[in-house]
């Protein structure tokens, strides 16, 4: 797999040298003399770019996102640390070191490249109920045991993409690949490798001020994992989860390999006005994936799919004023996430037939976001503020024996940021204070129907998904000119969760690296 | 825009509310024990386990009238089973009048449709 990063890095390395090497147009030469790094820093971070970013989701718009070339390569460190975990599965803290790079260029007046590599490794601590990765896209159907501990996880991204724009017309393609690598060296050893691969294609067409387009993507996914244990005497049961308290009893037991196999497409429309334009902007996208758990231990058995279906919708509107900017936008989410389970019929010579499917899972989230932000910038110095608002429903049901769990709540914070300028640094402060209050709950379990550990785990996860939170951050970047070409940079941030039952959670990030 | 804004928010509240279907995750059973051949069933009472091996869940009945049962079972693989003291009254070839305990096989059977029907074979014990 690192051969492979290697590989793709020294791509993204020839790609951004190739664009270095095309002669642009003397007007864009004449403009990169002038052009500040610390400028683009500024165009990057701007809220209302940050908000547009909604319309990336076509590569066509993201091919004009900025109208300034930036690059930024940086190594970091990031840890957090929660006194007891929101979900068992997740665990309560992780630490990583991590490698980012990314670049936009424009090639001409007419096209543009764009893309990103990342490498991070590290752990994830007291990971309990949980033996798979990417626990919350295959969620509910993972394998897991009660046993748990600490994994050691690493991950590597590579994206690109390529924009190319006509007199009315754009066209762009983009290209996502994640893999990650998951494991535990002591009792119980799970082992899992993933991959997902993204394809991105989309179009915008300019009628007037503002450009309306559509994109299509499709996804691959696939995930390898077993679970061993070398000491014969302390082996426990892995269970193949079903969503809350329930599980595939027929096949618990050892794990002799799971493969997580699936596939998706999203369509996006988008409607927003030209790049550097301000007004009104909507997208609205749906994404449909079907992921199926098959266990290579019993004869490549399908035993389990979930198939989330995403809608999302996003509607706003930026202005500005001289030298004030303001934007609101209004974001909503539905996701509903079936399951579905094989009914396994008779062995017969070692071949498990299925017979028949039942939906036993269901969950749906429903968020609502509201947020705007005000904007001043000069040349010396910009500050912004960033009300936010969000409402969030969360009901799951595992049908037979009846189990639910729901919640709705809602939360409401502002974020503010203060960036000092000068002619060869920036300093930016951002900070934010929110507050999440649960206004309703419930949780019904079949007590007795159910495994008392796993009882335990969903009782544990319900009570901390119901806690009211106050949330704050503060994060702290400042970028100096080392010359004309090449910036350096240090990021360090904190973040502190205080929950209603005075339990608390913290993370720290600090990054350095260069811009250029 | 306000118009588009309306379906799309008609579509999420449709889908949000929709019911959630049980009922297709069930079959009624009908099940009918049927005794060896050249005896006449008098009465049959026993309770009559119902083995979900796909989820080891266990349902238990004893609701027979003249052989036969129904029952609202999760859809699935079954092993069916006879709890001990359960029996057979029979008359035998010959006229006489007598109860035997009884077992049934326990080759598992498969109940998907929304509507089963089965018929087990009893095994005398004695």
């Amino acid at each position: 797999m690192k051969r492979i990063f290697i590989t793709l890095l020294a791509m993204t390395g020839i790609a951004t040298s190739a664009a270095a090497q095309t002669p642009a147009p003397d007007s864009l030469r004449a403009q990169s003399k002038t052009q500040s790094l610390l400028r683009a820093l500024d165009e990057q971070h701007a809220p209302d770019r940050q908000m547009l970013s909604v319309l990336h989701i076509n590569p066509a718009t993201h091919a004009t996102a900025y109208t300034l070339d930036y690059s930024q390569a940086g190594v970091g460190f990031r840890m957090q640390r929660d006194d007891e975990a929101q979900r068992l599965a997740l665990g309560d803290g992780n630490t990583f070191g991590f490698f980012e790079a990314e670049s936009f260029r424009r090639l001409s007046e007419r096209s543009s490249v764009w893309g990103k590599a990342g490498y991070r490794r590290g752990n994830l601590r007291n990971v309990v109920w949980n033996s798979s990765a990417d626990y919350e896209l295959i969620y509910p159907y993972v394998t897991a045991d009660s046993v748990g501990g600490n994994l050691t996880s690493e991950e590597y991204t590579f994206s690109g993409g390529y924009g190319h724009q006509t007199r009315k017309w754009r066209w762009a393609l983009e290209a996502d690949i994640r893999a990650s690598h998951e494991y535990r060296d002591i009792d119980p050893r799970p082992r899992n490798i993933s991959t997902m691969l993204e394809f991105r294609g989309g179009a915008t067409l300019r009628t007037g001020k503002y450009e309306t387009g559509l994109s299509l993507a499709a996804k691959i996914y696939k995930q390898r994992g077993d679970v061993d244990y070398y000491n014969p005497q302390g082996i426990k049961a892995e269970y193949h989860l079903s969503g809350l308290g329930a599980h595939y009893a027929r096949f618990s037991g050892s794990d002799a390999g799971s493969l997580y196999r699936g596939g998706g497409c999203t369509l996006a429309a988008t409607f927003a006005p030209r790049a550097g334009e301000d007004g009104l902007f909507a997208v609205a996208s749906y994404e449909y994936l079907s992921i199926e758990k098959i266990l290579i231990g019993f004869n490549n058995l399908p035993l389990q799919t979930v198939a989330p279906h995403d809608v999302q919708a996003t509607l706003g509107w930026t202005s500005t004023r001289n030298r004030l900017k303001w934007g609101v936008n209004a974001h909503l989410q539905y996701t509903y996430r079936p399951g579905t389970e094989s009914i396994v019929g008779e062995k017969i010579s070692n071949i498990y037939a299925v017979v028949g499917e039942l939906k036993m899972y269901e969950g749906s989230t429903l968020r609502t976001r509201v947020e705007g932000f005000l904007n001043h910038a000069d040349d010396r110095l910009e500050w912004s503020v960033s009300p936010w608002t969000l409402y969030e429903k969360m009901t799951e049901d595992y049908l037979y024996p009846v189990q639910n769990r729901e919640s709705e709540g809602f939360s409401g914070g502002a974020d503010a940021s203060l960036t000092i300028k000068r002619p060869k640094m920036h300093l930016r402060m951002d900070a934010g204070l929110g507050y999440r209050t649960i206004f309703s709950h419930n949780l019904l379990l079949p007590v007795a129907d159910l495994h008392p550990s796993m009882l335990k785990m969903v009782q544990h996860d319900y009570r901390r998904m119901t806690l009211d939170a106050l949330q704050c951050h503060l994060d702290l970047r400042t970028d100096h000119a080392l010359s004309r070409k090449l910036n350096l940079f240090v990021e360090a941030g904190i973040r502190l969760n205080r929950f209603s039952d005075s339990t608390t959670g913290w993370g720290v990030h600090l990054q350095t690296g260069i811009t250029f | 825009m306000k118009k588009y804004l309306c379906i799309l928010m008609l579509a999420l509240l449709s889908v949000a509310c929709v019911e959630k279907d049980t009922d297709s995750l069930f079959t009624q059973l009908t099940l009918t024990v049927r005794p060896p051949q050249g005896i006449e069933m008098r009465r049959f009472q026993a309770t009559m386990v119902f083995e979900n091996i796909n989820t080891r869940q266990r349902t238990s009945t004893s609701d027979f009238e003249n052989g036969q049962l129904n029952i609202r079972l999760m859809k699935g693989l079954y092993r069916l089973s006879i709890n001990e003291g359960g029996g057979l009254a029979y008359t035998d070839e010959k006229g006489d009048y007598r109860f035997s305990e009884v077992v049934i096989s326990n080759d598992p059977l498969t109940f998907v449709a929304d509507h089963s029907e089965a018929t087990v074979d009893l095994i005398l014990k004695n």
